[in-house]
């Protein structure tokens, strides 16, 4: 029964009585409009009708209240409709957009310093010359790409934060930490040994990476100038013998490189450590020492040597003789002997010898 | 019928052999197909060919691990790089050139910086860019454990780095 009244409240409102109702009055839709209003009148004498007077059902909108993107296009087509135009989402972004730095700036009144503080890549909208970089087949026809866009400007090193106004700022600013140079030893390059008898010597490896570190920037070469150490002359040969190979006879400098430790202050130290101690070893005299030999020592001695006996032995007799000798010539010949036998043989030296031992004897 | 195919297997098994092709002696790197019309857009990298690296062009990435004496760890170098190249060609879809293959990476003391060319073409969005470069250089630097820059500089669209059409 009720699902009959139902039906026959369904058959009442069909599209062609709303039509009608549309187009006669507005009857139909004031009982719906005072729904949609929320009078509470209207609720009311909702509740007390019967269902056969109706409560109108709701509308179903299969298709969607808009326009379709089809149908506009359609009606735009056909003229129908007009187009809207809308700016671009970006058009702020696009108006606040200046012309180039270089274009902007002024070359003369600025400072370029300012403007290209450190090193960095190139960027053809800050520097304002005109630079060309690449290679054409005929650079007559067509000259070298240009300035923007161009990746092989941006790819190589370059120099604009180095140049000579920006060199001299930098060190008119580092001048405050700096002293100035010994004159003296400007003047005279021979003093540098006796007032620097030390010097040290470390490299610094500069290469890049997540670590910059490098191993062998440890390394520190020390050269003392042994004659500033003052040692006396059985010292000198216990240094000499303690030394080995880290003395240079010739130049009579002592090379001390230390590697064995992690980092350069500790192998720094380390060498200066081992220059304390080879000093102080070298000054003891030991007992055993005092064995020592003349067939012990580092170098040929002229005095107490068979060579000087007999030389003396034969001016005696020659004196004796009534023959002219020189006492200094044997001193001068000592010194040359002594140097004869301590290094290598050449023929002008042992030229030198005769002629000494010529001269000696008067002959 | 099942025994039969046991020989058969049996019998290619004893026949198996390397199977080899002639090899291709054909250089293939450098060359570029031209277009009837002049369109295909050529970069000055693209157009100079592999053996004019050092020469007419020089390399996309800088560093001091290939020098002598100073190859602490050139497989390290090559990865980051890939990595770099990766995030970037990633993280800036709408803005690249030649779809990213021309970014320079370069080293200075434990810095890297990552040059090279964008585009605004498509969306040109400053803001955003700027956030979006402030994150790729701390994405980097944390993800490299060292510094990273971007220095790359943007130009209105890819014909700015036509060298040649063909």
């Amino acid at each position: 029964m009720h699902r009959l009244t139902h039906i026959g409240a369904r058959s009442k409102s069909t599209l062609a009585d709303k039509l009608r109702n549309a187009v006669g009055g507005a009857d139909y839709g004031k009982s719906k409009q005072a729904m949609v209003s929320g009078s509470l009148a209207a609720k009311d004498e909702n509740l007390k009708l019967p269902y056969s007077q109706g409560e109108d059902f709701r509308e179903l909108y299969v298709m969607p209240k808009r326009k379709l993107r089809g149908q506009t296009q359609l009606e735009q087509a056909t003229g129908r409709a007009e187009i809207k135009t809308r700016s671009r989402f970006d058009l702020m972004d696009r108006l606040a957009e200046r012309p180039p730095r270089s274009e902007e700036m002024d070359p003369e009144k600025q400072k370029w310093t300012d403007i290209w503080p450190a090193a960095r890549t190139f960027s053809a909208s800050v520097v304002p010359l005109p630079v060309r970089m690449g290679s054409r087949p005929n650079v007559e026809k067509r000259a070298p790409f240009k300035k923007e866009g161009n990746l092989e400007l941006v790819k190589i090193p370059n120099f604009l934060h180095l140049t000579p106004v920006a060199i001299q700022q930098h060190c008119e600013a580092i001048k405050k930490f700096c002293t100035p140079f010994p004159p003296e030893l400007l003047s005279d390059a021979s003093l540098t040994p006796s007032v620097l008898p030390i010097s040290v010597q470390y490299s610094t490896y500069i290469h890049q990476g997540t670590n910059i570190r490098d191993i062998r920037s440890r390394v520190i070469t020390m050269i003392v100038d042994v004659a500033s150490l003052k040692l006396s002359e059985n010292a000198l040969e216990k240094l000499v013998r303690l030394a080995g190979k880290r003395y240079n006879q010739e130049t009579g400098k002592l090379t001390i490189i230390t590697d064995r430790c992690h980092t350069r202050k500790q192998n720094q130290d380390y060498a200066h450590y081992l220059l304390t101690v080879l000093y102080h070893e070298a000054n003891k005299q030991e007992a055993w020492a005092e064995l020592k030999e003349r067939s012990d020592n580092l170098r040929v001695e002229f005095d107490g040597s068979t060579t000087k006996s007999k030389l003396e032995d034969l001016i005696e007799k020659a004196k004796s003789a009534g023959l002219k000798t020189d006492e200094k010539a044997l001193a001068e010949f000592g010194e040359m002997w002594k140097t004869y036998r301590n290094t290598e043989e050449t023929a002008e030296k042992t030229r030198e010898y005769g002629r000494q031992m010529k001269k000696m004897l008067g002959i | 019928m099942l025994r039969s195919l046991q020989h058969v297997e049996s019998h290619i098994n004893q026949c198996r052999q390397i199977s080899t092709t002639s090899t291709l002696l054909k250089n293939r790197a450098g060359k570029t197909k031209s277009t009837s019309n002049r369109t295909q857009l050529l970069t000055y990298e693209m157009a100079q060919k592999p053996h004019h690296i050092g020469v007419r062009k020089s390399w996309l990435t800088w560093h001091s691990q290939n020098l002598e004496e100073f190859r602490q760890s050139q497989p390290l170098v090559v990865a980051q790089d890939e990595v770099v190249r990766r995030f970037i060609r990633g993280f800036f879809p709408q803005n690249l050139v030649v779809s990213g293959n021309e970014i320079v990476i370069k080293r200075r003391g434990n810095v890297l910086i990552v040059a090279g060319f964008l585009q605004y073409s498509r969306r040109l969005d400053i803001r955003r860019i700027y956030w979006m470069f402030g994150f790729a250089e701390e994405f980097l630097s944390i993800l490299l454990k060292q510094p990273v820059k971007l220095e790359l500089s943007f130009v209105e669209s890819e014909e700015t780095v036509a060298y040649n059409y063909i």
